[in-house]
């Protein structure tokens, strides 16, 4: 029994891309085969081995209706507008519960220095309200989730640039906590219409790339070249040692090579550096959201970008080899 | 079967798979183990699973329609039958499969 559910879980997946009534259809045929041959008498794994492998079954699945594009794409915009709104929750508590916002206090010397502490959090000093307006986000993404198909284009597009506006127009205040949020609004409808059109070729591919490993030459040109004299210097250096370290010693210049890597192999077009590329974006906004003060928004940004370059290059990369045309 | 027989063999079946399913059901209906079992047996599939989604397609297009009937312990059996678009294309599929079979035993006989 368990066998026979794991091989029909396994079917179901390989058949992804096919249209759900034909998956259905299928499937609903290869339980009654199970059945059948059970009555028979015939052992469920003989079963299994006379009905071929999954990926057979897929592979003619395909063969018959031909990649679905529609179901392709529709499953590919679920993804990614899902995790959009999954980013705004996230977000959203953190910016409210966790993060402290930072007040100036001055030392009180003579030269009036000042310095940033961490006070308490807008949750603690607005109550309740605060709660409401950082899930504003969150509902703005899950709005193209419950319109109409035929209405999705225009209410994705004006919640997505909704988001945009807020984050940009937000400076360094709580709403630029989101822009992730707006890239992975974009990224899902883009990815939507792209999938449903010509399909993602290499100049697509290349420009992910360029968006992926940008922020990294950025980065090089802000702190120089380690191996060219510069020295990886650390924002602590221009604090003069009270600021937080940006991370761009050892371990972050590994993190940098490592995704420059993983631009190269998605412009190459595999399709698990997307999933490499998403993991380390997800890390880098995490660390970002809990480190506080300015690393913050580069942190949520940086990996916000990475997330979204990775996970639109994952859910939209070709699955698997297509199958031949009966050329001998 | 040696691997050059085996690819040509594949090819061929292919494109005649999809008329012998309604060349087995122009005579009774059937449910897909029996269907499955019957092709393997003639060689005509390699494995029984690649049937399922051509009975799919075929039904979609109308060629074939399903009918549940409750088996042992009330458990439904889908079985499988032919429609009247089905019976057309088997006939023009007999015309062709004649046509193409006379002309290619032709030119082997005449190369062999």
């Amino acid at each position: 029994m368990n066998a026979e559910k794991s091989y029909l879980r396994s079917v179901e997946r390989m058949l992804h891309g096919i249209r759900s009534e034909h998956r259905a259809s299928v499937l609903d045929d290869l339980r009654g085969h199970f059945a059948d041959a059970e009555e028979a008498g015939r052992p469920v794994d003989e079963t299994i081995r006379g009905l071929g492998t999954p990926r057979q079954i897929a592979e003619r699945a395909v063969e018959e209706f031909g990649a679905d594009a529609d179901a392709v794409s529709e499953q590919a915009w679920r993804l990614l507008q899902g995790a959009a709104i999954g980013m705004a929750v996230l977000i959203g508590v953190v910016a409210a519960f966790v993060l402290p916002s930072t007040t100036y206090v001055s030392q009180g010397g003579l030269d009036g220095t000042e310095v940033m502490i961490p006070s308490s959090t807008p949750f603690e000093d607005l109550g309740l309200a605060v709660a409401l307006i950082v899930l504003i986000p969150a509902v703005l993404a899950a709005i193209p989730m419950i319109v109409p198909r035929r209405s999705r284009t225009l209410a994705a597009a004006v919640c997505a640039a909704v988001l945009t506006g807020a984050s940009l127009v937000g400076g360094f205040m709580l709403g630029s906590f989101f822009l992730p949020v707006a890239m992975l609004a974009w990224a899902a409808l883009i990815v939507w219409h792209v999938l449903r059109g010509r399909g993602f070729g290499l100049g697509w591919r290349i420009a992910g790339a360029a968006l992926t490993a940008l922020p990294m030459l950025g980065l090089l040109s802000l702190f120089g070249f380690p191996f060219l004299g510069g020295m990886p210097r650390r924002y602590a250096d221009y604090s003069e040692g009270a600021g937080p370290s940006l991370g761009l010693e050892a371990g972050g210049w590994l993190i940098g090579l490592i995704v420059v890597a993983l631009a190269v192999l998605i412009a190459v077009g595999w399709r698990w550096p997307g999933w490499t590329l998403a993991v380390i974006g997800f890390v880098v906004m995490a660390g970002g959201l809990l480190s506080g003060q300015l690393v913050t928004l580069l942190g949520i940004w940086l990996g916000g970008l990475w997330l979204t370059v990775g996970l639109a290059h994952a859910v939209s990369a070709r699955r698997g080899r297509v199958p031949k045309a009966d050329t001998p | 079967m040696t691997e050059s027989a085996e690819r040509i063999a594949t090819n061929l079946r292919k494109g005649v798979l999809e008329f012998c399913v309604l060349g087995l059901l122009a005579a009774e209906e059937r449910y897909g183990l029996e269907l499955a079992s019957d092709l393997q047996r003639r060689g005509l599939i390699a494995s029984e699973g690649s049937l399922y989604p051509l009975l799919a397609r075929m039904r979609d297009g109308g060629l074939v329609e399903t009918r549940v009937v409750a088996v042992g312990g009330g458990r439904p059996r889908k079985y499988y039958t032919i429609t009247g678009a089905g019976r057309v294309q088997l006939e023009t599929f007999a015309v062709v499969w004649r046509t193409v079979g006379a002309e290619v035993d032709t030119i082997i006989e005449g190369a062999t």
